[in-house]
């Protein structure tokens, strides 16, 4: 299960790549309310997947660049993700157990602790609250978890074994 | 803004935002620079030279406006002498392009690709071709983050430019609304007023198109005032290049504008002042001379 790993040293930092290049991409504004979080989604993947290499600390460092490209306090991010992924850590057993539809009601739930927590230090640093609208990526995550699930898994088991694990 | 933030912390997000969000924006910036790099490479001669001719009429077209403007800036300037109001400098701009959006939803930024070795300070206000953008707040070493006018926190003095009445237009949050609060609902205001920066405040320039009216509203019972709508003039949402504007500094120095233009690389050369028939004061004379050319208009005026 856990076998070929050179090609995992690879996959992660470029699907990780991938999601940072998705959420730099400059779009309107108002589309922005409801991209997916793509950096949450795919560090939570292969925190799931490969608990030896996404951990809660390389969760901060992830967090650490979102921060860079983002605006907010530095460290926000970075506090987010790894307290979300502290979480799935926690539950990691049942949530590799899910049929891929409960999978992503609880993406949608991780992804909801994300932005509440980005949100509580955006409230702290002097923003007014602009009603529950900040909650709706948690909604398009949960729609997006059933396609990006079965094609990181795809990526990570190649074309050769089709069904291992 | 950012709370106890050690010049350390401060440090480490310029490093990360020169050396890891600069390349990143970069990439996502490629497919569109090589679709205009192939534009501009393979399209034909007879394709150029047409482009070429109509950016030539164009730019006729704007130099006329532009000849105007200079002779009506000299008078403008001549009158205010008379009046013995303060000066009003020619601002110098820097062109930058935008690096990209923040991902951050909750806040309206940009990043653009000029920072502290262009000449880019923190507050510097920043224009499109149509209006007010909003101000720069972050500045590392080769980027910026600007602030735009529709963020939550920002508010811009204005006022309108048919009446002068006075306001603060306030961010929305959302990138197509500005809110004008605590009008008196007799105030003289229209849908369709052009509202223009005030200057108050020191950190906007004056007189820089902020917004159009396009709503006004009265809150029943609760809020004795009334509420202006203000759609931005700006294209936030979709322009791509951008212009620092480089005033503050010259005003806080009280130096003329002459030396910041001399320090930044890319300045906008200033227009030239036709005035043949006059020995001609100075448009944009520095504060400090302003006793001396004062005098020089005078028999100008007995003239008329």
């Amino acid at each position: 299960m856990y076998g070929n790993t050179d090609r995992h040293r690879w996959l992660i930092p470029l699907s990780l790549l991938a999601a940072f290049l998705w959420q730099a991409c400059p779009i309107s504004i108002e589309w922005q309310r409801v991209t997916p979080e793509a950096i949450l989604m795919v560090t939570i993947y292969w925190a799931l997947r490969r608990p030896q290499q996404i951990s809660a600390g390389s969760a901060f460092v992830i967090g650490l660049f979102y921060d860079s490209i983002g605006s907010g306090l530095l460290g926000q991010h970075a506090l987010a993700m790894t307290l979300t992924i502290y979480v799935t850590q926690m539950f990691r057993q049942p949530l590799r157990m899910f049929a891929l539809w409960q999978q992503s009601a609880a993406i949608g739930l991780l992804t909801s602790i994300y932005l509440l927590i980005n949100n509580w230090v955006y409230l702290l640093s002097g923003h007014s609250s602009s009603g529950i609208g900040f909650l709706l990526p948690a909604l398009t995550n949960t729609a997006c978890w059933p396609l990006l699930y079965p094609l990181l898994q795809r990526m990570e088991r190649g074309k050769k074994q089709r069904k291992p694990a | 803004m950012d709370y106890f933030r050690p010049e350390l912390l401060q440090s480490l997000r310029g490093t990360l935002a020169d050396n890891a969000a600069r390349p990143l924006f970069w990439l996502t910036r490629f497919p569109a620079r090589a679709w205009t790099w192939m534009d501009d490479t393979f399209s034909s001669r007879d394709t150029l030279q047409e482009r070429n001719a109509a950016l030539e009429n164009e730019n006729l077209i704007l130099q006329r406006k532009v000849q105007r403007m200079a002779s009506l800036m000299a008078e403008n300037a001549r009158l205010r002498e008379l009046l013995n109001s303060t000066e009003q400098l020619d601002d110098s701009v820097l062109v930058a392009e935008l690096l990209g959006v923040s991902p951050d939803r909750l806040k309206q930024e940009m990043l653009l690709n000029r920072g502290r070795a262009n000449g880019v300070f923190e507050g510097q206000p920043v224009l499109d071709a149509y209006g007010l953008v909003g101000s720069v707040v972050e500045v590392s070493e080769h980027t910026a983050h600007v602030l735009l006018i529709t963020d939550s926190t920002n508010a811009v003095p204005v006022q309108i430019s048919r009446n002068g009445v006075r306001g603060i237009a306030e961010g929305s949050g959302r990138s197509d609304e500005l809110n004008i609060r605590n009008l008196v609902p007799t105030t003289d205001i229209k849908k369709g007023d052009l509202i223009v920066s005030s200057g108050l405040g020191g950190r906007y320039p004056p007189g820089y198109p902020v917004g159009e009216v396009t709503d006004i509203k009265y809150d029943d019972g609760t809020d004795p005032f009334m509420r202006v709508v203000v759609r931005p003039c700006a294209q936030l949402n979709r322009s791509r290049q951008l212009l620092l504007v480089f005033r503050s500094e010259a005003k806080l120095n009280t130096q003329p504008p002459k030396i910041i233009t001399a320090k930044t690389p890319k300045t906008k050369p200033k227009p030239p002042v036709p005035e043949p028939t006059q020995p001609a004061p100075e448009p944009t004379p520095a504060p400090t001379q302003t006793k001396k050319t004062a005098t020089v208009p005078k028999p100008h005026v007995r003239q008329h």
